[in-house]
């Protein structure tokens, strides 16, 4: 990490820690009952003003400067933090309005992907200005007024929305518009990830070194000892993934990411919630706002197998005797 | 928590790459049956003609027949002979470990005695931790070396040695002086060799049927005080300096990487979604390894003492290699092709030990769990 990045993280680290405490992500809940959340107004506000949310945008076209890799050094913060706010979508717009040459307008701005004439799991449908339409090679603003969303709660206890009809709007033609946006999104998704995993297992550690149970610390326990020993490892190499991304935007270190950390969500979750037992279990604790969210962020922008399937592909093309070479190739 | 910086591989080690790479196809036959586990299969033959390369003991000093590259440049060379099946455990340890325990503690006459002939591909060493009675617990080791004129009188003995049987010298670790409180002091190493008549090896069958490792006896084995590494009474920490190299390299995750070459072989060009998903799952958990044993090298570069990070690549790389086989085999073709069943059937039969040798994985757990800051 250079200096520069070194001061985006602190400064993304502190404005999560002033703005979105615990009690700040609880009462952005959505919940099936009819419960929605409430949004963290002044955590969005106080993004903008610092210039984080159009981060990776030039400043000629609006933006605050930097790459795409230093948005995605804030998102793992948001990670880290569990903020209930469509950073992601709104960072991954702004690049694609910037490569489609299109302005980005005020405000905030949702992306969901056209097909067949749907959208289907659009997030934060009930806070975004805008919406970013992506079909295969073409991309359209749409303006969020008036529009029949169908919400419900996701497993993050954030909104996820559809919509079965949308106005006409005037589309902009962009090579790869949509494999864009799954490469961008499945980096945005990753990093939130592995912030989320990195607070998983500094949580999981903080409780059973507080926790007692037959006169001494849970820390205590070999059992315990060798199941965080197995979290700190999937953690590790899921930063190790995550960092992949910060350099690269090949697909194949997406792919290799986005596989790699959906795959350890299996076991991260399960190890931070056993040895947490049933404190960890409820929606008091604030373990569940990582890991629900691991859970939803796992399977958007495309789960593993998705990814897993393109990696294979790609080796199995070159051959097994080039196999180890296409591994090298890497880097 | 643990840290694996991004380190990028250097051009001049990339150039190696392809040196090495070509060398391998030059060397193996190809009806040779090849095998990414560093254990298995060793040629003198061939750890000489890496010597007459320059590809062993490389990040030595020249006036100890060294190259002084780079630890990312031996990581070239280390990969690429695992990754080729190459017969490389002649000299292994002796290039892994052994030297550079002489470097950073042995004398000046040691270092001109040994360092020279294992850079030249020609004297090997094993291991000599394990005993019968102290697996996991080396604290416990009991083989004594008892003070004699000029030197240490040395009974007992040290078991799953692998390569005793080929191999020139052990480094062993034994008690200098009697047990007491402090568990961990009065260890000394020394050099043993493996020839010396009061010196017996007994080779043990593993469950695939070879000997490659076995127990050693010390029947009043002399070992005079130039055969002592560094100080008398400091074996423990010197075994400890070892744990970096031997730990982190990417042996503890290739092991079964040539079922990986020979499944993509048996499917073919178009394999099934599931035949590709499953090497799309398995490539992107190898990758990932290697690039944190690649942050480790750029550590032992540093002159850093990355130890828990080394077990900590151990342990997932571990369970990794010990994945590849059982996954394959339920996504495996119907095939003539013998070679893809020979290569699965010698990685399910030596699986048992990758999570065994170099330190098991209940060991390395409570290791990280040490870094964790829990005990």
């Amino acid at each position: 990490m250079n200096e520069e990045q070194l001061l985006i993280i602190d400064t993304a680290k502190r404005i999560f820690h002033d703005r979105c405490d615990k009690s700040v992500v609880d009462a952005a809940e959505w919940d099936n009952e009819g419960g929605v959340g409430q949004f963290p107004t002044e955590l969005w506000n106080t993004l903008e003003e610092t210039g984080l949310t159009s981060i990776g945008v030039d400043p000629e076209q609006g933006g605050s400067g930097g790459a795409f890799s230093d948005a995605l050094l804030i998102l793992r913060q948001a990670g880290v933090a569990a903020a209930p706010i469509p950073l992601a979508e709104h960072l991954v717009a702004l690049q694609i309005l910037a490569l489609a040459k299109v302005e980005a307008p005020k405000g905030i701005i949702s992306v969901a992907r056209l097909q067949q004439g749907q959208l289907v799991g659009v997030r934060f449908s009930e806070v975004a200005d805008w919406l970013l339409l992506v079909q295969d090679h073409s991309v359209a603003l749409l303006e969020n007024q008036d529009l029949a969303w169908q919400q419900v709660s996701g497993i993050a206890g954030e909104s996820v929305a559809g919509l079965s009809a949308h106005p006409e709007v005037e589309f902009f033609s962009l090579d790869n518009a949509a494999e864009t946006l799954m490469n961008l999104g499945a980096r945005a998704r990753a990093n939130m990830m592995s912030g989320a995993m990195s607070e998983v297992l500094a949580l999981s550690v903080q409780y059973v070194s507080d926790r007692e149970q037959f006169g001494r610390s849970l820390s205590k326990f070999q059992a315990i000892q060798h199941q965080l020993a197995v979290l700190a490892g999937e953690v590790a190499a899921c930063q190790r993934a995550a960092d992949a991304t910060l350099e690269s935007d090949s697909p194949l270190d997406v792919a290799i990411a986005k596989s790699r950390l959906g795959e350890a969500v299996t076991q991260v979750s399960d190890i931070a919630h056993q040895v947490h037992g049933a404190i960890g279990y409820t929606l008091e604790h604030a373990l569940n706002l990582r890991t629900r969210r691991l859970w939803q962020w796992r399977d958007e922008y495309g789960a593993e197998r998705y990814w897993q399937i393109q990696i294979g592909r790609h080796f199995c093309d070159r051959g097994a005797d080039h196999l180890w070479g296409s591994v090298t190739d890497l880097g | 928590m643990f840290q694996f910086e991004p380190v990028s591989l250097p051009p001049e080690a990339e150039q190696l790459r392809a040196e090495v790479r070509e060398f391998i196809e030059s060397e193996l036959a190809d009806d040779y049956l090849r095998n990414s586990d560093f254990n298995t299969g060793e040629s003198p033959e061939l750890s000489q003609k890496l010597g007459q390369k320059g590809w062993i003991g490389m990040t030595w000093p020249r006036q100890y027949g060294g190259a002084e590259r780079s630890f990312l440049e031996r990581y070239v060379v280390t990969e690429e002979l695992l990754a080729g099946g190459a017969p490389v455990f002649s000299h292994w340890i002796a290039d892994r470990q052994s030297g550079a325990q002489f470097l950073k503690f042995g004398t000046e006459a040691q270092r001109q005695e040994y360092l020279p002939r294992i850079a030249r591909g020609e004297c090997y060493f094993s291991i000599g931790m394990s005993e019968p009675d102290s697996g996991s617990d080396l604290a416990s080791i009991r083989s004594n070396a008892v003070r004699v004129d000029g030197g240490w009188k040395l009974n007992g003995s040290k078991i799953w040695t692998s390569g005793a049987q080929h191999n020139h010298y052990m480094i062993a670790l034994v008690r200098t002086e009697p047990a007491s409180e402090n568990r961990h002091a009065g260890m000394s190493q020394v050099i043993v060799d493996l020839k010396d008549q009061n010196v017996t090896v007994t080779g043990i069958k593993n469950l695939a049927g070879n000997t490659d490792f076995n127990q050693v006896f010390f029947d009043d084995v002399f070992i005079s005080d130039d055969h002592v590494i560094g100080e008398a009474g400091n074996g423990w920490v010197q075994v400890m300096s070892e744990l970096g190299y031997e730990r982190s390299g990417p042996e503890r995750f290739l092991s079964a990487f040539r079922v990986m070459v020979e499944f993509v072989r048996a499917i073919g060009e178009n394999p099934s979604d599931e035949q590709a998903a499953l090497i799309g799952r398995l490539m992107a958990q190898m990758v990932t390894l290697r690039r944190m044993s690649i942050s480790v090298a750029g550590m032992l570069q540093e002159g850093k003492t990355p130890n828990t990070e080394a077990a900590l690549i151990k342990d997932v790389g571990n369970t990794f290699e010990r994945m590849v086989p059982e996954l394959i085999r339920h996504a495996a073709p119907l095939t003539s092709n013998q070679r893809f069943y020979q290569t699965l059937e010698q990685s399910i039969l030596h699986a048992p030990s990758f999570t065994l040798r170099g330190g098991t994985r209940e060991i390395l757990r409570g290791m990280i769990a040490r870094g964790l800051g829990l005990r």
